[in-house]
């Protein structure tokens, strides 16, 4: 081995190597503003029901505020959300309902509850795990995306709505969790809105039929 | 490559630093390359695993972060890596890997969910940079992680702590844990650069002591080399001497008392000592004791002096051989004015030496050879090869003035004597030395004992002749050219006439039949074999001169051969004869007969002369004569015994026989008593039935021993007579409480050609014997067809007493009155014969008889004859076909006959002619009985008076063959020449065949043998008298011509 000789002999190829490491530079900068842009990237949601929906086979805990989260059980980001869901019911010593609804298609039910998404909310303590069949109970909520959260008063009102995680698939304390947790506390939270960042649920469109009642399933 | 390996110049502290820092900034260039190239490689795998798919409902594609790991994690390691490898060291290179580094934290965030563990990866970063020891690389990789979070706080706020508005606090500890680091790793890259500092410096103060060390290194050994050259030179040079020294002579080196101290290799080769050996010794060691003691101190006084000595001196090797040397001593006068030392220098002259000494002794030798020349009796003439002479011995000259030649040096003169041989002999002569070969020649010539020449003249072949003995070899001179001739004359007259009586005697002793041999009496060597010898043993002369008798005498070393050479040596000129052998070359013996003697001889010891007879012929003259002259003894022996064996078989039943007659003859007793005297005729018949056998046995042999005996060849049933024999002698072996049983081993020829009666009587001996050796068991006869062979096999097989195998072996030879055992003949009889005849039967039938047998368990007989020629024959099977026994049914009817008619000849009239009263009265008493009319006639001559001239008319003749004044044959002949024709049945004791015939051709009709069989005398005088008329007895026209 040489020792290198940096000072003359590539000094023109020095150049060289500074306009490409700007090049380079630029590359990586716009490469992670992509990243970014991507995670903070948001479904448009429907207007939720303010009130607890008529008509549905779910019931309203009127002695604790009642939680339906809606998750994708395939959906990867949302290991985020069923993350800051476990430190939330954690916080709130199980002070809500909480029920968890996996949107699964009607042929694939089965394989899909199979899922790590599933078996971890199968896993968690004090949460209802409901099979929401071609996304119907979601078309009820408007929820689109993964990991969209509602919070019902005892008396049905809605109290909160949004995700629980700052960006798609990034754990972390969040606006959305603080303010849940104020909430079932009985205390005012700072905001009863927040961006919800996952993957698109299977919604209703996409296989149609109608009928709601019929097509739940509740796994204990 | 490391630094010590680098070369090493002249540098100062702070350029050691600069290369130093570069190296290591480049080795850790390096190792991020490789650093990033796994990071992006683990960002990879991170999202496959964490985040592999994106969902849309039901629809999934590629998660976005499994695209930013290979498109920002190859982008963030490409740059780096490249200049890692281009620019190595440069602070473009690790500014660049600083910042990707940073990133590579980023983008881990990203990927795993922003799991607070990957936040780590931000302080590693840090601390892996400070390998850089460059500070600016911390705050450009601290400002990159500022920047990211700076920029994404503004944009997307919530991105970095969760909310859309943190706490100010936060960023303010993010920062300072950051800073913390930053601080203590500043610190140490301080710590680092300053040790790298005084490092480099004391570096470039040893580099600067090793070049001035070098440099003078460089001097001194140049100097040095210098001096080594000079030192090479002067020692090639000391060496070449040394070699030359070594090889071409012998150099030692003494002190001033005389020891070695310094020896080469020449000194050492020639006088066989090493230098070991050598050093500390004196010369004295190589003292040959050639020298006299003045000779050594004559040296030491002069080279003691100072002054050089040399000479010729003769050592002694340490292997006790002689070598001469050129000695030169020069004294070495050291700086005290002495003697310090002595260098010898010696030079080998061994060989001169030597060759000195050869040729004073070719000298020496050459004047005794001339004196001998002179002296000698042999006449020696040196010529030209034109014959003049160069030199010639008083010899030689006193021979030539014997022939008139006056021999002068330097004339020419006549080298053979005479002028008629010269000129023939010359011309060969000198032919032959010019060839370069040796000439020798032998010449007679005639001499005046005056000394004159001769003439050929009348009186020429009256001069005494010598006989003169010539060899001419050519003298080769110092250039090998033929330049002269030396020639030898030599009378050998005496010699030659000696040469010739010994090759006269010679020639006679070749041409002896006998063997000569003369042997050395010393060394027992052959000196001399004739012709006749070499032919006998085998060997050539020039190979027996080579032997001793030893070689061919096989009984050279045994005690009587020994004893007679010591006699035949204790008087010489006395001749032993005695027998010995002499061994051919090729192995077989030679009995000889050898007459020796020791004959004198002029030298020492004396000569063995041998005459040497081949006795063989001789010996086998002798042989077979001793073998007749034991056939001739022993025939008379078996002789002897066969008549004494004889005599006693004769004797006995005639011994009964005449004792019991004599009984009835006298004893009143027998007389009276008819059982007694009934007993007695039937021992006598008994027993002259046995005398008759015997008589017939005798009968038998004598023809076969006189080659009478004849066989027939008619058509024979051999199962009729084999059941014949079984039958015959089936009451003898029931008599004695044996079986006797008669089996067909195989189909059997119904007929076959052979003597019917010959063969019977073998069986009959051989069944018989079976019989009479059985005391219990059973005898078998056994018979076969051997189809290969055309011959019919009766086996004899007997339970009886068995015979050992010498028994067998003496049977088996069937020899004349011989048995198996003497004494057998005294327990069971017999004599010996019929085994014999039986034996000579079957061979005359074609056959032979075998013997095997087991002493005690039995014997079995195996008797063959030939079928003949089978045209008419069928095979039969034996076992089943039955075959009337004719003989014993004729016989049974003819006594049947005889008994129903007792009477049979009644009115037959028989003429008897008998010469003896006892069987006139026995026969007629028959004949009468029978009721015949029976006339007697004392011989032939009344018999034929009775017929012819009485013309007494009978029925039937009885002649007795054998009688006074006229015998049967005679009388017989008489009868049938007178016209004869009644039966005329021949009466005679000889039984053999011949005499039969004899008898039909003198005439008769038949015959009876004697003793005359009463029943089969009645059977022949009822077959030819009965019913035939007694009338004209002669036949008329027979008469007639008689008459007239």
């Amino acid at each position: 081995m040489k020792y290198p000789n940096t000072q003359s002999k590539n000094e023109p190829n020095r150049n060289a190597y500074r306009l490409l490491s700007a090049i380079w530079a630029i590359g990586v900068v716009s490469g992670f503003s992509l990243i970014v842009s991507q995670n903070f990237a948001t479904s448009k949601e429907s207007s939720p029901p303010i009130a607890w929906p008529a008509g549905i086979n779910l019931e309203l805990d009127t002695n604790h505020p009642t939680l339906i989260v809606f998750i994708h059980p395939k959906c990867p980001c949302s290991s985020a959300t069923l993350g800051e869901l476990e430190r939330l019911l954690a916080e709130v010593n199980q002070q809500v309902k909480c029920t968890v609804l996996m949107g699964c298609p009607s042929e694939h039910v089965d394989p899909w509850m199979r899922s790590k998404n599933a078996a971890r909310c199968k896993s968690m303590e004090g949460v209802q795990v409901v099979v929401d069949v071609a996304g119907r109970m979601a078309a009820k909520f408007g929820a689109a995306t993964s990991g969209h959260c509602f919070l019902y008063s005892v008396t049905g009102s809605l109290m909160f709505h949004g995700g629980i995680t700052t960006e798609r698939g990034h754990e972390g304390e969040s606006c959305g969790r603080v303010s849940m947790r104020d909430l079932i506390a009985g205390l005012p939270g700072t905001i009863d809105h927040s961006p919800v960042f996952g993957c698109e649920l299977v919604l209703m469109s996409e296989k149609s039929g109608s009928g709601a009642h019929c097509c739940q399933e509740t796994l204990e | 490559m490391s630094i010590n390996s680098a070369v090493v110049t002249d540098m100062s502290g702070e350029e050691i630093k600069a290369r130093d820092i570069l190296l290591s900034r480049g080795n850790t260039d390096r190792i991020f390359a490789i650093l990033m190239l796994l990071q992006a490689i683990s960002a990879i795998i991170t999202a496959f695993v964490v985040s592999p798919v994106a969902w849309h409902g039901t629809q999934s594609q590629v998660h976005i972060h499994v695209w930013s790991a290979f498109g920002l994690g190859g982008l963030l390691a490409s740059l780096p890596i490249l200049l890692a490898f281009r620019l190595p060291g440069s602070a473009l290179t690790r500014h660049v890997i600083a910042i990707s580094q940073m990133l590579f934290g980023a983008l881990f965030i990203h990927l795993s969910g922003g799991r607070i563990e990957s936040h780590f990866h931000v302080f590693v970063s840090l601390a892996c940079l400070a390998f850089y020891h460059d500070w600016r690389v911390l705050v450009t990789a601290t400002a990159c992680t500022a920047t990211d979070h700076f920029a994404r706080g503004f944009l997307w706020p919530q991105s970095i702590f969760g909310i859309l508005t943190a706490s100010p606090w936060r960023s303010v500890e993010h920062a300072a844990w950051v800073l913390l680091e930053d601080v203590f790793l500043m610190i140490a890259i301080a710590s680092t650069m300053r040790n790298l500092t005084r490092s480099a410096c004391r570096e470039a103060e040893l580099t600067k002591l090793k070049l001035e060390f070098e440099s003078q290194v460089i001097a001194k050994t140049s100097e040095l080399s210098t001096v080594c050259e000079k030192a090479e030179k002067a020692l090639r040079e000391n060496l070449a001497l040394r070699y030359a020294l070594d090889r071409y002579a012998l150099l030692s080196i003494a002190d001033r008392s005389g020891k070695i101290v310094d020896a080469n290799i020449g000194f050492c080769e020639i006088s066989g000592y090493t230098t070991d050996e050598l050093l500390g010794q004196d010369h004295r060691i190589l003292n040959s004791g050639f020298h006299p003691r003045s000779f050594w101190i004559e040296m030491w006084k002069t080279i003691s002096s100072g002054t050089p000595w040399r000479s010729e001196v003769c050592n002694r090797a340490k292997d006790g051989s002689l070598y001469w040397v050129d000695s030169t001593i020069i004294p070495q006068i050291g700086t005290d004015g002495k003697v310090e030392k002595y260098i010898s220098l010696r030079f080998d002259i061994t060989d001169k030496k030597n060759a000195e000494q050869s040729l004073r002794l070719a000298n020496q030798r050459f004047q005794e050879l001339a004196s001998a020349v002179e002296r000698s009796p042999d006449c020696t003439v040196v010529t030209d090869l034109d014959g003049t002479v160069r030199f010639a011995n008083p010899a030689a000259r006193g021979l030539d003035r014997m022939f008139g030649h006056d021999l002068q040096v330097g004339r020419k003169a006549l080298l053979f004597t005479e002028d008629r041989i010269e000129e023939t002999l010359l011309q060969n002569m000198i032919e032959t030395i010019k060839s370069g070969n040796v000439f020798n020649n032998q010449f007679e010539c005639r001499f005046d004992s005056h000394g004159t020449s001769l003439e050929f003249d009348d009186e020429y072949k009256e001069r005494p002749t010598k006989v003169l003995s010539v060899t001419a070899s050519p003298l080769i001179n110092n250039e090998g050219i033929i330049d002269g001739i030396l020639i030898s004359k030599r009378d050998v007259t005496d010699e030659v006439t000696r040469q010739r009586s010994l090759e006269e005697i010679t020639s006679a002793m070749d041409a002896a039949t006998d063997c000569v041999f003369i042997v050395d009496e010393e060394s027992y060597r052959f000196v001399y074999v004739n012709q006749g010898a070499t032919q006998q043993i085998g060997y050539s002369a020039e190979e027996m001169r080579q032997m001793t008798p030893r070689d061919i005498n096989p009984h050279f070393d045994s005690e009587p051969i020994k004893a007679m050479l010591a006699s035949v040596k204790m008087s010489p000129g006395t001749a032993i004869t005695f027998r010995s052998e002499h061994q051919h070359r090729e192995g077989h013996r030679i009995p000889v007969e050898i007459s020796l003697q020791l004959i004198p001889h002029l030298g020492r010891s004396g000569r063995l002369l041998a005459i040497v007879r081949d006795i063989t012929e001789q010996l086998q003259s002798e042989h077979a004569l001793n073998v007749a002259k034991e056939n001739a003894e022993s025939s008379s022996r078996s002789k002897s015994e066969f008549l004494a064996n004889m005599s006693h078989e004769i004797r006995t039943p005639m011994t009964a026989i005449l004792g019991f007659a004599d009984l009835l003859d006298s004893d009143e007793q027998y007389a009276n008593d008819t059982a007694l005297a009934s007993n007695a005729v039937q021992t006598i018949r008994s027993n002259a039935n046995h005398l008759l056998t015997i008589i017939n046995d005798i009968l038998d042999m004598s023809k076969i021993e006189a080659g009478k005996m004849t066989v027939e060849q008619i058509d024979t049933s051999p199962v009729k007579i084999a059941r014949e024999v079984i039958s015959l002698l089936q009451t003898q072996a029931t008599g004695k409480g044996i079986s006797i049983q008669l089996e067909f081993d195989s189909l059997i020829p119904g007929v076959i050609k052979t003597d019917p009666t010959r063969l019977r009587q073998i069986l009959l001996n051989l069944v018989g014997n079976a019989v009479k050796f059985t005391e219990v068991g059973t005898v078998k006869l056994i018979v076969k067809y051997i189809a290969e062979t055309s011959q019919i096999q009766f086996s004899v097989v007997d339970t009886g007493i068995g015979m050992s195998a010498e028994q067998c072996e003496v049977i088996s030879k069937f020899g004349s009155f011989s048995q198996a055992d003497g004494s057998t003949t005294r327990k069971f009889g017999g004599t010996g014969l019929g085994l014999r005849i039986s034996n000579s039967f079957a061979e005359m039938l074609g056959g032979c008889i075998r013997v095997s047998s087991q002493p005690g368990e039995g014997s079995t007989f195996m008797v063959t004859v030939a079928t003949g020629n089978l045209i008419h024959g069928e095979l039969i099977d034996a076992n089943k076909t039955y075959l009337p026994i004719e003989s014993k049914a004729r016989e049974k009817t003819s006594m049947e006959s005889v008994a129903a008619n007792p009477q049979p000849l009644l009115g037959i009239k028989i003429l008897l002619a008998e010469d003896g009263p006892d069987n006139q009265r026995l026969i007629s008493f028959h004949l009468k009985k029978a009721g015949a009319e029976v006339t007697i006639a004392e011989n032939g001559l009344v018999a034929v008076e009775q017929i012819a001239v009485h013309q007494e008319r009978f029925h039937l003749v009885f002649m007795d063959m054998q009688m006074p004044e006229m015998d049967g044959y005679e009388a017989t002949r008489r009868l049938r020449d007178l016209g004869y024709i009644q039966p005329i049945i021949a009466l005679t004791a000889h039984a053999m065949e011949s005499d039969r015939k004899k008898c039909i051709e003198a005439g008769c009709d038949n015959y009876a043998s004697k003793p005359i069989n009463r029943d089969n005398l009645l059977e022949l005088a009822k077959r030819y008298g009965a019913g035939r008329p007694s009338g004209e007895p002669f036949n008329t026209l027979s008469l007639v011509k008689q008459g007239s």
